[in-house]
């Protein structure tokens, strides 16, 4: 900014002399700064209507030679690269490439990503309800009809990816492709499972604290955890969807109107958890734990239980394959439904900023083929077919196990969502929170008042 | 330059004057790629970050006027509030032990200068300091857990019932944190103050001895006083590094057990890149520099006056 460069007078100090010209300039920029945006973002309208929400688009992109970039986490790298040369095996001339972040960075690093000029085209936002609102993500609508999606996949498998007036559910479709998915349940270490005596899949939480008691009293660990990241999180949001039922827990995560954590039964859940925790559960240095640290402990045969999802496999499996089973979280009461979340492992989202938005659309519509299923199958998740057996069994390879736990889960319309996708916030509040739970600081009424809390006040901002 | 042509009163005045007023912006112009690097990637951040305060942003989308907002929430929410208490305790384990161990220890170490294990002695202490504090926190917290060399050790010498998971102890998670700073910051100050020792004058020592004075008097006349400038830089930099922590508190801890280690730094990364509120970081960030600032002016003032 010269122009409003004043430089003083000769005569000056040094120290003045110097001072000066910093201050012009300082005053220059800040000036600069304020006047040129009246608030930080409002310019950065982040992808023009026409670019999220195309109206022509063309299917016969096959034989286009195009490289798409799918945005994915180191974890679900083995399994995503599966996707990609599945892909290219099928359409030669588009290649995929991955371009892999750290699990824990992914959620953090891809808002920016997507705004950015080098977005992925292909990638899985947590935050979908964040990426609609800003206009990071293609509406997919036109998609949809071109290929005809909501015709072949099940309603509930493309639900998840819809957004409508910031409610997940219905609506234009931001998230699509095919129909498979995590099963969220209890893994188990078969040979101290043999020693406890535990014979048959635990019908009920009572039952499933009848072998942990059993466990205890014979010094073994009923359960191994990681709580530094927060992970008992997942045993959490069991109990959660086991006391409140997956619609309601469901209504919460998607913003449904009205829809609130602070329930009693919600504060059972809360209870239940913390009941395990005093009776000892969990190893005590549990806090300090992370969750490659834990995978260490299960496969070391350091506990009996490992409440997870089925993703572990793919880390586990190199160690400790054959000797683990797993079966979904028992209903809080005998005979009662059954409840867990899941994910739609098959469903991508394309950026608004992509340039080849074509071939991704292709790419989705590979994945609702059976040849993706296969590889997400092959990956450790679960892909309902018409004829799975729905009964839960300690028979059987875990790989098996986990297609009969996910069918029984959606024999019972059980699938719900973590609450942390309810909101960032919400993200940021539960481990500590139960972090504090572990250690006695928290009594549950008052965990599940903060995390409502946490939760309004984002839905107020947003 | 001002376009108004001054009166002259000599040409050869003027043309001297003119010469030194071309040398003058000559070293403006030297200066200038590194003003203009300051300026992009310092100076006009601090200034953003200024900016954002005063929104409720999320990083993308369209932003929000929130006034004072954010400065109120830093002082009223419970979690950013105790973090800036917190960075205060850490000044503890930053500063004040490392100071006064490494006072200690250089004065030892002056007496041993030169000989085969005063060598071994200083490169063990500088040694953390070339280890990144990432890579600290991460050692630390194998050292920390349940079964690590600090519970091992107490067990050994039958102190087993203090044994517990340091950083998963919410009375002594922010203690334990502290004692990774404390061991990453002592070997600077050292090697710090014993550079400041080397300039101590050595008949001044002499002087002292003949006078009577042992080793402890010796430190407390001749070491101390003639450190006082180094030991105002050792004190400035911990300082800085207590209350703008990040790295060894993020990887050991992530601010937990519950809140129990929460710094400034982690908040201000948690706030910017978890929830995705930009205007609520910056204005931590603000109200951090400032309190660096209020806290380190008056100290420079107070180590530089003789």
């Amino acid at each position: 900014m010269p122009k409003q460069q004043h430089p003083t007078s000769p005569a000056r100090t040094v120290g003045r002399r110097l001072r000066a010209p910093l201050a012009a300039v300082a005053a220059a920029s800040a000036l600069a700064t304020l006047a040129a945006c009246s608030g930080p973002g409002s310019d950065s309208g982040s992808g023009s209507a026409a670019g999220a929400t195309p109206t022509a688009v063309n299917t016969a992109v096959a034989d286009t030679p195009a490289t798409l970039t799918l945005f994915s986490a180191a974890g679900l790298e083995t399994y995503e690269q599966g996707l990609a040369d599945a892909f290219t095996a099928k359409y030669p001339k588009i290649k995929v490439k991955l371009r892999v972040e750290a699990d824990n960075n992914y959620n953090t690093v891809l808002p920016r990503l997507l705004a950015s000029d080098s977005a992925p085209d292909i990638a899985a936002p947590s935050d979908l309800l964040g990426g609609v609102k800003d206009g990071l993500l293609t509406n997919l609508d036109a998609y949809d009809k071109a290929y005809g999606w909501s015709g072949k996949v099940p309603a509930s498998a493309l639900a998840p990816g819809r957004v409508s007036d910031g409610v997940i559910g219905s609506g234009s479709l931001y998230q699509a492709g095919g129909s498979a998915g995590p099963l969220v349940g209890v893994f188990y270490n078969k040979e101290l499972a043999s020693k406890v005596g535990m014979k048959t899949v635990p019908s009920s939480i009572s039952d499933l604290e009848a072998v942990m008691a059993k466990a205890k009293k014979s010094g073994i660990t009923p359960i191994v955890a990681s709580n530094q990241d927060g992970l008992i999180g997942h045993l959490y949001n069991l109990l959660l969807g086991d006391y409140m039922g997956a619609q309601k827990l469901s209504d919460f995560v998607n913003h449904k109107p009205g829809a609130t954590l602070d329930t009693p039964a919600a504060v059972q859940a809360t209870q239940t958890l913390q009941k395990w925790i005093k009776a000892g559960y969990f190893a005590s240095d549990v806090n300090a734990i992370n969750q490659e640290a834990s995978y260490g402990q299960f496969t070391g045969g350091k506990g009996l239980f490992f409440f997870q999802g089925s993703w572990i496999t793919q880390t586990i499996d190199k160690t400790f394959k054959g000797k683990y089973g797993v079966f979904p979280m028992p209903p809080a009461e005998k005979g009662g439904k059954y409840a867990g979340m899941t994910s739609n492992t098959l469903a991508y989202s394309i950026a608004a900023h992509s340039k080849n938005k074509d071939a991704a659309a292709l790419f989705l519509n590979f994945l609702t083929t059976p040849a993706a299923a296969k590889v997400a199958v092959a990956n450790g998740y679960a892909a309902v077919t018409s004829d799975s057996a729905k009964t839960p069994s300690l028979s059987g390879t875990a790989s098996e196990q986990i297609q009969t736990g996910y069918a029984a889960i959606a024999a019972d319309n059980g699938f719900d969502s973590w609450i942390q996708n309810a909101a960032p916030a919400v993200d940021t509040k539960l481990p500590q929170q139960l972090q504090l739970l572990v250690s006695g600081k928290v009594e549950p009424a008052v965990m599940v008042k903060t995390l409502q809390t946490a939760y309004a006040d984002a839905l107020k901002s947003s | 330059m001002p376009s108004t042509p001054r009166p002259t009163r000599k040409g050869a005045a003027a043309r001297g004057r003119n010469r030194l007023r071309a040398r003058r912006w000559a070293g403006w112009l030297f200066a200038l790629p590194a003003l203009a690097f300051y300026g992009v990637f310092n100076f006009y951040p601090v200034l953003l970050s200024i900016q954002y305060s005063f929104y409720d942003w999320d990083g993308i989308g369209a932003s929000t006027w929130v006034g004072l907002k954010n400065y109120t929430a830093v002082f009223t929410d419970s979690e950013q509030f105790s973090s800036l208490l917190h960075a205060f305790y850490l000044i503890l384990f930053f500063t004040v032990l490392p100071v006064t161990l490494a006072l200690i220890t250089a004065s030892v170490l002056r007496r041993i200068e030169g000989r085969f294990t005063g060598t071994v002695a200083r490169t063990l202490l500088f040694l953390p300091q070339i280890i990144p504090g990432a890579a600290a926190g991460v050692a630390w917290t194998w050292m920390y857990s349940d079964n690590g060399v600090v519970n091992q050790t107490l067990r050994a010498i039958g102190l087993g019932s203090l044994a517990r998971a340091w950083l998963a102890d919410f009375h002594w998670a922010l203690t334990a944190v502290g004692f990774i700073g404390t061991w990453l910051s002592t070997g600077l100050c050292t090697m710090l103050l014993l550079a400041g020792i080397g300039k101590i004058d050595n008949s001044l020592y002499e002087a002292a001895r003949i006078d009577g004075a042992g080793p402890i008097r010796q430190f407390f006349a001749v070491t101390l006083p003639g450190l006082r400038n180094e030991i105002g830089v050792c004190v400035t930099i911990t300082i800085i590094a207590a209350l703008a922590s990040f790295d060894v508190v993020y990887l050991a801890t992530r601010g937990g057990p519950g809140t129990q280690t929460m710094v400034p730094g982690v908040a201000v990364y948690n706030l910017a890149f978890s929830d995705s509120r930009l205007g609520a970081a910056s204005a931590l960030a603000v109200v951090l520099a400032l309190i660096v600032i209020a806290v380190v002016v008056p100290l420079q003032r107070l180590f530089r006056e003789k």
